[in-house]
């Protein structure tokens, strides 16, 4: 794979996504759900009403209690994964591109998910949502989301509230949402969180942070350039200026995590520098409230 | 105020060229350079966010080019050299004191000629920066020391080994000489003078004094004179005068010696500036060199701070023959009162056994009743009876049983011995002519006349000795001895003053000339000009005293103080431009780098 290196690949072996429950969608699959039906494992007995059916019926119990029940069982369902995955301009900037490190994010949710055979759906965005690429399954099908991750195109500017709403709209059934950006849009970010967690996805935020981003080394007089608008804006860099910069972006991220919060999420940050390992390790384990690794 | 490194018009390029210069890297700063950045919202709301509290972020470059055209100029301005008034350019002449005062130890137990020479260096090492330098040591003659010249370095040997003159510094002399040099050298200059006395002189070129020293204690021998004793043949007197220039007692012991031999020694008190003087006499000796030393002193709550003026050196005036030719007849009064002085050669001849040619080899001819045409051309003579007419004194009338009722004394020839009452048996009153003096008289009759005349002098006695009792008085030997020595052009009560140091020794022909340390000195065309030491400089037999004790004085320099009160008001232009500049040099900091105001 492209993407993830051996060592990536071993980790991932290791672990599988724990969703919570009400994350799960409909169709059977191997995650447990809420849902009292058939299953494998027994959960509890219920007083017999018209309609049931009478192979649920619990015999052994009438005869010792003379009442009519019927045995109920966990329902293990499937869970779908979405992977939205900011390709906006400003992806680009860092060392290594933080639209990479994204990627690699994107590809290693994908892999963790095809091993209980979730629906793993990869969403790359910026102004609005690529739905080109292929839901996957299993294992079989991570080289072709591999290639086609790693050939997905970049630019534009990020609208995360519009692509929310494309995105409820398109895919309705819950599941596991992980959104990866660098959240370097002003606004936007808690509006589309807070509707994310509305719409009963488990909620992810990964921010992709790199040093450009985060503690800027400019001085003197400089022209800005947006990466993703073009808009240019003239500065004289000082400290007090780069620390205000910082201030606010410290804050807005802390504004975006927060929202995932409240919105039921949990969020991590991965560093552009970390290898694919320790980038592995963050993310399962922040992933996961998470994110179990089990011993096989 | 004025530029002493450069000329105006150089300045004022240089301050247009270092402004240029800053614009230019004003713009430079100023040319925004593109950084590509994911987001420039939340720059411009860091910009927003960070806002000046008092000066608006626009506003702060224009203020700090302004601030950076200000430290150019004032660099550019600094490393010219600013000066309050004139500045100048050129030739430097530094002109340091070495009197004898320059000798007096200040704090820490350094001279005033070692601050003085620091002070000559620091100030040599700057001008020969942008310059060429001379430095002149005024010393008791002016002397230049270090020549024209742009190498700083040569100061160190010209400065080696320097030291006081034993007197006064000739610092008028020292400023007319550098005055000329920088007229000589066509350049603009200036003179520096390094020194403890105020200066006595205008100059044609810039003037700038540098004080040295402190206010300080001395006493001082400030006299040592020595005369013959004209009473006591062969024997002298001293007399030395000590002056105290403190405020504080001072004790001391002064210690008179003859070469190696002490004199007389005295223990001295002396009162706030006080004043003593030390008389003794009755010292034997041919040729006296006398030395007078203030020894042990002792200032209450202080220190003498000059050696140099503690030491005096006199000689007493040689003790001199006079060749005396007695031409009588025979007089037991004058051939034994002649043969009984201590320092005459008589030599006895009948009026005619007198050989013309030998009379020059005679000082004095005294003439006993006797007047020999071929004697009387003699230009010192002494006439006893003479006969009427010769050596052109009549006789005025007949004198008999008279007594001198008139002495004059304060007459050369008579050194204060008083003729009064001496009786005069027989003999002539004398008829003067103007201009002679009359040494005796009875009444109106003219006894004893003394004439000066066309380098001639003599004394006529116009009695003879036997036809008086004056040969049997006190006054007779007093008398003869007074009247040979006017006669030979001598002088009883002379004293020989010592030479100031500095003053020319004439050496003649074949003659060694000895320094005070009893050094061979050359004389240059007949003259000895080394004479800046005092002590005893010998010349063949002869002995001469050079001494500065005239010429001490209070240490004090409130004087030069008063005269440097402006220049020292405020310190130099370019420290308070450096202060400024680095004032300035904050500031740009604080707007342009530290950025708390931007």
């Amino acid at each position: 794979m492209r993407l993830l290196d051996r060592a990536a690949l071993r980790l991932l072996d290791r672990v599988r996504l724990v969703v919570r429950a009400t994350a799960t969608s409909s169709d059977q699959g191997g995650h447990r759900s809420p849902a009292l039906a058939q299953g494998q494992e027994f959960a509890d007995h219920r007083q017999y009403v018209p309609g049931d059916d009478v192979r649920r019926v619990d015999w052994k119990a009438f005869a010792r209690h003379r009442q009519l029940v019927v045995r109920q069982f966990i329902e293990d369902r499937d869970v779908r994964v979405y992977i939205l995955v900011d390709t906006s301009g400003s992806m680009t900037r860092g060392a290594p591109a933080k639209v990479e490190v994204a990627k690699r994010i994107a590809a290693a949710f994908s892999y963790a998910g095809t091993k209980d055979f979730d629906r793993v759906r990869v969403l790359p965005f910026s102004s609005d949502m690529d739905v080109t690429l292929r839901a996957v399954r299993s294992r079989g099908e991570m080289p072709g989301l591999d290639a086609q991750l790693a050939d997905a195109g970049v630019g534009g500017e990020t609208k995360f509230p519009e692509v929310v709403r494309d995105f409820a709209r398109r895919y309705p059934q819950r599941g596991l949402a992980i959104v990866v950006s660098d959240l370097m849009a002003p606004d936007g970010w808690e509006d589309g969180l807070r509707l994310l967690g509305g719409l009963g996805h488990q909620l992810v935020l990964v921010r992709v942070a790199c040093a450009e981003d985060d503690a800027p080394d400019m001085r003197g007089e400089v022209e800005l350039v947006d990466s993703e608008s073009g808009q240019t804006v003239p500065l004289r860099m000082t400290p007090a200026l780069i620390e205000a910069y910082r201030a606010e972006v410290r804050e807005h991220v802390a504004r975006c995590r927060e929202a995932c919060r409240r919105a039921g999420g949990r969020s991590v940050v991965a560093d552009v520098s970390m290898s694919s390992d320790a980038l592995v390790r963050v993310l399962l384990g922040g992933a996961d409230a998470g994110a179990q690794e089990r011993a096989r | 105020m004025s530029f002493a490194a450069l000329p105006l018009w150089a300045v004022l390029v240089a301050i247009g060229a270092a402004i240029a210069t800053v614009v230019a890297l004003y713009l430079l700063r100023r040319t925004p350079r593109r950084e590509l950045v994911s987001n420039v919202t939340f720059w411009l709301r860091a910009a927003q966010r960070s806002k000046p509290k008092f000066l608006r972020a626009t506003r702060i470059p224009i203020l700090a080019l302004l601030v950076s055209i200000l430290i150019a100029t004032l660099l550019v301005g600094d490393l010219a050299d600013p000066r309050f008034g004139a500045g100048l350019r050129g030739t430097t002449i530094v002109v340091y004191s070495a009197g004898r005062t320059m000798g007096a130890r200040e704090g820490l137990g350094g001279t005033r000629l070692a601050q003085a020479l620091g002070e000559t260096r620091r100030q040599a090492e700057r001008a020969s920066a942008r310059g060429r330098i001379a430095v002149i040591r005024a010393g008791l003659r002016p002397e230049v020391v270090l020549p024209l010249t742009e190498d700083g370095a040569a100061l160190d040997a010209a400065l080696r080994d320097e030291h006081t003159d034993d007197g006064a510094s000739d610092l008028a002399g020292a400023l007319a000489l550098a005055d000329r040099i920088v007229r000589a050298s066509g350049d603009l200059g200036r003179i520096i003078v390094v020194a403890d006395h105020p200066l006595p002189v205008a100059t044609e070129a810039p003037l700038e004094l540098i004080p040295v020293g402190t206010p300080r204690d001395t006493i001082a021998i400030t006299q040592l004179t020595a005369r013959r004793d004209p009473v006591a043949v062969g024997e002298y007197a001293v007399r030395a005068e000590v002056t105290s220039f403190t405020s504080r007692t001072a004790r001391a012991k002064l210690v008179v010696r003859d070469r190696d031999v002490v004199l007389s020694e005295r223990e001295l008190r002396l009162d706030a500036y006080g004043h003593l003087v030390h008389e003794a006499q009755g010292f034997s000796s041919g040729r006296g060199e006398i030395t007078a030393k203030l020894e042990d002193i002792v200032l209450a709550g202080g220190e003498d701070a000059l050696a140099g003026d503690d030491i005096a050196y006199a000689a007493a005036p040689p003790l001199r023959r006079t060749s005396v030719l007695l031409v009588t007849s025979g007089n037991a009064f004058l051939q034994r009162v002649l043969a009984a002085h201590g320092a005459l050669d008589v030599t006895i001849a009948a009026p005619g056994a007198v050989p013309d040619g030998a009379l020059s080899r005679f000082e004095v001819v005294v003439l006993d009743r006797a007047a020999p045409e071929s004697l009387l051309r003699h230009p010192a003579k002494l006439l006893f009876a003479p006969p009427d007419g010769a050596a052109g004194f009549a006789y005025a009338g007949d004198v008999r049983n008279a007594r001198i009722t008139a002495t004059l004394a304060g007459h050369g020839a008579l050194d204060g011995v008083r003729l009064d009452g001496a009786l005069v048996r027989s003999g002539h009153a004398l008829r003067g002519e103007p201009g002679d003096s009359v040494l005796a008289r009875r009444g109106g009759d003219a006894l004893v006349v003394a004439r000066e005349r066309a380098g001639e002098r003599t004394v006529a006695v116009g009695f003879a000795l036997a036809d008086s009792d004056l040969a049997e008085r006190i006054a007779f030997p007093l008398m003869m001895h007074a009247a040979l020595h006017w006669l030979a052009g001598q002088s009883n009560t002379d004293v020989v003053l010592a030479r100031s140091p500095g003053t020319p020794l004439a050496v003649g022909r074949g003659a060694t000339a000895l320094g005070p340390d009893g050094e061979a000195l050359t004389p240059v065309a007949g003259v000895v000009v080394e004479t800046t030491r005092a002590g005893h400089y010998h010349v063949g037999e002869e002995v001469f005293a050079y001494d500065a004790a005239p010429q001490s004085e209070t240490l004090t320099i409130e004087s030069t103080g008063r005269a440097l009160d402006p220049l020292r008001a405020l310190p130099p232009l370019s420290a308070i431009v450096a202060a400024v500049l680095l004032l300035l040099v904050l500031v740009e900091w604080l707007l342009l780098h530290r950025g708390r105001l931007g």
